[in-house]
């Protein structure tokens, strides 16, 4: 038995063990390797397994330099080991199983010497390792910004994750290596598959590693902890990759073909009408459905209902066209779920309508993203498109909402009052009873339009201008003047109210309503509502009201804020209304209407108002004011207005509505950016109003036409405080600061126009000119100018000069006589003086 | 017409023709210069009109004028060129071109020019690269046209417009 014969040659040389050194060393090393060889060969695994072992104790110890030290202990184990050998070598040579043989445990030359060593490994691993880490960290930040070179990016990745791998496998670091090796796998995927690259997911995953590989540094034998939502997330990820789905946080994928980009704009613009159509559909459905099922009674409730499933049914259409598919698959569930409904397999409950109007969103979201905006995230797409899909499943309901329904009130009811437009009216009626005519006018508003784009509209009102001003110097001309034919005055008469008509209608192209603002703002009180837990009303009128179509969107976010800190703030909870005597049920009203050649956009509630003692409380102990200010001397009106301060708020609690104070500061900003103004009204425990004056347009403002030398410009009269011929003896020269002058106990600093245009004439002497004060972001500045012309409408035109704008002017006007005026910036030309 | 001295270069360097293929252009007078415009570029002519002055500009923008209801900037090519300035006449012209330098092609502008003469065809075969040695406009010269009897600078509108292009027009910029 050539084993034994094996073993006895290894007893000899670890006879000679102690003495030998290294050459001993090297003989056992390999006779341990030839009796392996034989056990081997006779397929005994145990005697293979025991040799390897001990040949790696002693290689081990041999390049350790421990060799001699432990010469005695290695001695005796390979005794034990012959021993063992020996006895098992009988086993076999009777033929019995050598169960009863115990092999000895292998050496564990475990001194504080190895320890030190391990950790001087560790330490050289926790070096190169945060080396790598921060390259991985790099190369993923690059991966977004990679383009062409994202494969070549992606291997590098790869490569850093599998070094890390190998790294932890040396150590025996199981929990990461795992982790790493799931990481590489997920990168292979989505390579493979070219999925979008998770890199917030994998940067989370290399901050994990890091921060095990910093805790190693301090300690060794840190534990890799937790790494099982990282594990899953991975291995998610990579299963994920070959269905082309990304990452949840990647933006939904929406390409167009070259073929059809030309339909896009058209696609876009019939989407955004069709979503606005189904969505008023759908908020006014939800007037009449509680949170089972809607009233059938209501005749208006079908013909929402098909109008919405028209909108999503049409944008799926051209989506699949389009090979939008994302788009097509959630515009598909949500008409599946629509056409329950309209099949009355089921009832549409409130949930359902939420989940439509969120669907209604996501699209318009999308939409956005073909507009270059970001989409939506896909993990938002597959929720859902699954959320959706699990309510058009659902079996019939029908049979078990009646007797619910019945009791239920609507959370949210659009009440129209009597005096609004009929079409307002149709967003009307509580659940029952019906007042069917009030329904059907909604069918008879569509109008007939035609697209036409921005640039020739302008190209006309600026041709219709030119005719105007024309018209007028044909008419003022002396020739004509003294023209003594009835006929042609008659006939010049006749033109100019041709011309007067054509300008107001050019003018009124670009105008439009702000019924689809307003509709915005029905579907918003109604989710604000529905989240704060209270019942609003909500009234609008006067949803005709037209303006210029730039002030009608920028308008749109100051209404959100104040709609929102309307419910939010000031309608109070049902219960506290019912306390205090108030119907349980908020009323909020919104209407437009012209007054005095501005329009006024007026949002009414019937809560707890604003507090006058409250506010000024808060605005002394926020420090918006000073401490002298007593709240005696101060107005309702300046009080109220405190609350427009930035950092103002008085809402106990921040939710996620309103409540951050910077909300109303921001309603003042937009609004005084369109040149209008913002008031309030409010009467504690009865409710508070907000009336916002607008322009009519921006293209038009007020002017106080002044003259410089041979020039004129146009001082805008809303930033005009007042204007005066100074006294001699209130101007000042303040040394290196220029002029000043003193205007009712104030000093306000004097600029004088015709230095700062290097006019090369004009009044250099104070008292020959007139002194402006102009109000400016809360400062005033006196500008000193030969005259005032007088006041007038004037249209801005861009001074042609391309993008930049000239420092201190705003624009220019073209005056009647035919020339330029150039309007002011006031306040970039004082920051322009002051800066240089 | 005249032909100046140092413009018609008598000792031409050997001519790196640049690409033209010839086409026509409009000619004015500008001092005792004669220049020529692509006819593309060229909008309309107007005649002189009251400008307004535009503070904070350099010196050769002399201000913006009343297109029709459109606002556009007027520059002074003598004022460009270095030229001492010229009284106005009954000839002096405001020639409105359009300047297309790619992202921005409604940029239109009025030129003052001494008088306009003609249209010209220019054929590709009389057509000269620019003199090395050059005045003040040197830069903005397209190339030579040589005529019967003259020579025919033609400029390049749209460098001539780069300048007055936002930049150069922020304050401090002038000239």
């Amino acid at each position: 038995m050539s084993i034994v014969t094996g073993i006895q040659t290894l007893s000899q040389i670890v006879d000679r063990l102690p003495a030998g050194g290294y050459a001993v060393a090297a003989e056992l090393v390999q006779q341990m390797g030839t009796i392996e060889g034989q056990a081997r060969e006779q397929s005994f695994e145990d005697l293979v397994q025991l040799c390897r072992e001990a040949t790696k104790t002693i290689q081990t110890l041999v390049g350790n330099e421990q060799l001699i030290e432990n010469a005695e202990r290695i001695e005796q184990h390979l005794r034990e080991v012959c021993t063992f050998v020996a006895q098992w070598a009988e086993c076999i040579a009777r033929g019995d199983q050598p169960v009863d043989v115990r092999a000895p445990k292998p050496l564990a030359i475990a001194d504080a010497n190895d320890e030190a060593l391990y950790a001087e490994t560790v330490g050289m691993f926790v070096g190169s390792a945060l080396g790598a880490l921060s390259d991985l960290e790099e190369e993923l930040l690059s991966v977004e910004s990679a383009g062409e070179r994202l494969g070549e990016v992606l291997t590098g990745i790869r490569r850093t994750v599998h070094t890390l791998k190998a790294e932890f496998g040396v150590l025996n670091m199981l929990g990461p290596q795992a982790l790493c090796h799931q990481a590489e796998t997920m990168i292979d995927a989505i390579q493979e598959h070219g999925a979008p690259f998770p890199v917030d997911t994998m940067l989370a995953f290399g901050d994990m590693i890091k921060r095990f590989v910093e805790s190693l540094a301090t300690d060794v034998k840190s534990e890799f902890g937790d790494a099982e939502s990282m594990l899953a997330t991975l291995c998610h990820l990579a299963q994920q990759a070959p269905g082309q789905l990304g990452d949840d946080d990647e933006p939904v994928e929406l390409r167009v073909d070259g073929d059809y980009v030309d339909s896009l704009p058209e696609f876009i613009g019939e989407a955004r009408s069709h979503l606005a159509d189904a969505e008023v559909a759908m908020v006014e459905l939800s007037s009449h459905t509680d949170h089972d099922g809607c009233n059938d009674e209501n005749p208006g409730s079908d013909e929402n209902l098909n109008l919405t499933f028209r909108a999503f049914h049409t944008i799926k259409g051209v989506a699949a066209f389009l090979n939008l598919n994302a788009l097509v698959e959630l515009a598909h569930v949500a008409e599946t779920l629509l056409d329950g409904a309209r099949s009355a397999r089921f009832r549409l409950a409130a949930q359902d309508i939420d989940l439509v109007l969120a669907a209604g969103d996501m699209i318009t979201k999308m939409i956005d993203g073909l507009e270059g905006q970001t989409p939506p995230s896909r993990g938002d797409w597959r929720d859902l498109i699954n959320r959706l899909q699990t309510r058009a499943a659902r079996s019939s309901d029908v049979a078990q909402v009646g007797l619910a329904a019945a009791s239920a009130e609507p959370a949210v009811q659009l009440v129209a009052p009597h005096d609004a437009t009929p079409s307002s009216a149709a967003v009307v009626t509580p659940p029952a009873p019906v007042k069917a005519g009030q329904v059907q006018v909604r069918a008879a508003r569509v109008e007939r339009t035609i697209k036409v784009s921005t640039t020739r509209l302008d190209l006309l009102v600026d041709m219709v201008g030119e005719l105007v001003i024309a018209q007028s110097m044909v008419l003022q001309d002396p020739a004509i003047q003294c023209l003594e034919g009835q006929t042609l005055a008659r006939n010049i008469g006749q033109v100019g109210k041709i011309t007067r008509d054509l300008q107001e209608a050019a003018m009124s192209l670009r105008m439009v309503t702000v019924k689809s603002t307003f509709q915005k703002m029905a579907r918003l009180v109604r989710d604000v509502a529905g989240k704060s837990g209270k019942r609003v009303a909500l009234s609008i009128a006067g949803e005709d009201t037209e303006l210029d179509r730039n002030v009608v969107e920028q308008v749109s976010d100051p209404l959100v804020h104040m709609i929102r800190n309307a419910i939010d703030h000031g309608i109070e909870a049902p219960a506290d209304r019912l306390a205090i005597g108030k119907d349980e049920e908020g009323q909020l009203s919104l209407s437009a209407y012209h007054q005095g050649g501005s329009i006024v956009i007026e949002i009414r509630d019937d809560g707890r108002g604003l507090d006058r003692d409250k506010v000024f409380a808060k605005a002394v102990s926020k420090g918006l004011l000073g401490n002298d200010v007593s709240a005696q001397a101060m107005s309702d009106f300046e009080v109220f207005n405190l609350i427009f301060l930035p950092g103002f708020s008085t809402a106990e609690t921040i939710t996620d509505l309103s409540g951050r104070g910077v909300g109303m500061d921001v309603v003042r900003r937009n609004i005084e950016a369109l040149r209008g103004k913002i008031e309030i009204d409010s009467t504690l425990g009865k409710g508070t109003t907000f009336r916002l004056r607008l322009p009519l347009t921006l293209a038009i403002i007020d002017g106080m036409i002044v003259r410089v030398g041979e020039s004129r410009y146009v001082v805008p009269t809303l930033s005009i405080e007042q204007s005066f011929r100074p006294n001699t003896k209130d101007v000042h020269h303040v040394v290196d600061r220029g002029e000043c002058v003193h205007v009712r106990g104030a000093v306000l600093p004097i600029f004088r126009l015709k230095e700062i245009f290097d006019q090369p004439s004009g009044c250099t002497d104070l008292s020959e000119g007139i002194l402006i004060v102009v109000e400016v972001d809360g400062q005033r500045n006196c500008l000193f100018v030969d005259e005032i012309i007088g006041q007038q409408q004037v249209v801005i035109k861009s001074l042609g000069m391309s993008r930049d704008r000239i420092v201190g002017l705003s624009g220019g006007a073209i005056m009647t006589d035919g020339r330029v005026a150039l309007i002011l910036d006031v306040g970039t030309l004082v920051e322009s003086v002051l800066s240089a | 017409m005249n032909t100046t001295t140092d413009n018609a270069a008598t000792d031409n360097a050997p001519a790196v023709k640049a690409a033209f293929d010839g086409g026509k252009f409009l000619s004015f007078q500008l001092s005792r210069e004669e220049y020529g415009i692509a006819i593309l570029k060229v909008r309309e002519i107007i005649g002189m009109v009251e400008i307004t002055s535009l503070p904070r500009t350099p010196d050769f923008v002399r201000g913006v004028i009343n297109l029709r209801g459109r606002i556009i900037p007027v520059i002074d090519l003598r004022r460009k060129f270095d030229m001492e300035p010229a009284e106005t006449t009954a000839e002096t012209v405001i020639v409105v071109v359009d300047c297309g330098n790619g992202c921005d092609s409604s940029f239109r502008v009025g030129c003052v020019v001494d008088s306009v003469s003609e249209v010209l065809a220019i054929r590709a075969e009389d057509f000269e690269a620019p003199p090395r040695c050059a005045n003040a406009s040197g830069d903005y010269i397209d190339g030579l046209a040589k005529l019967k009897d003259r020579v025919l600078i033609l400029l390049d509108i749209d460098k001539v417009i780069d300048d007055i292009d936002p930049s150069s027009l922020a304050p401090g910029a002038a000239q």
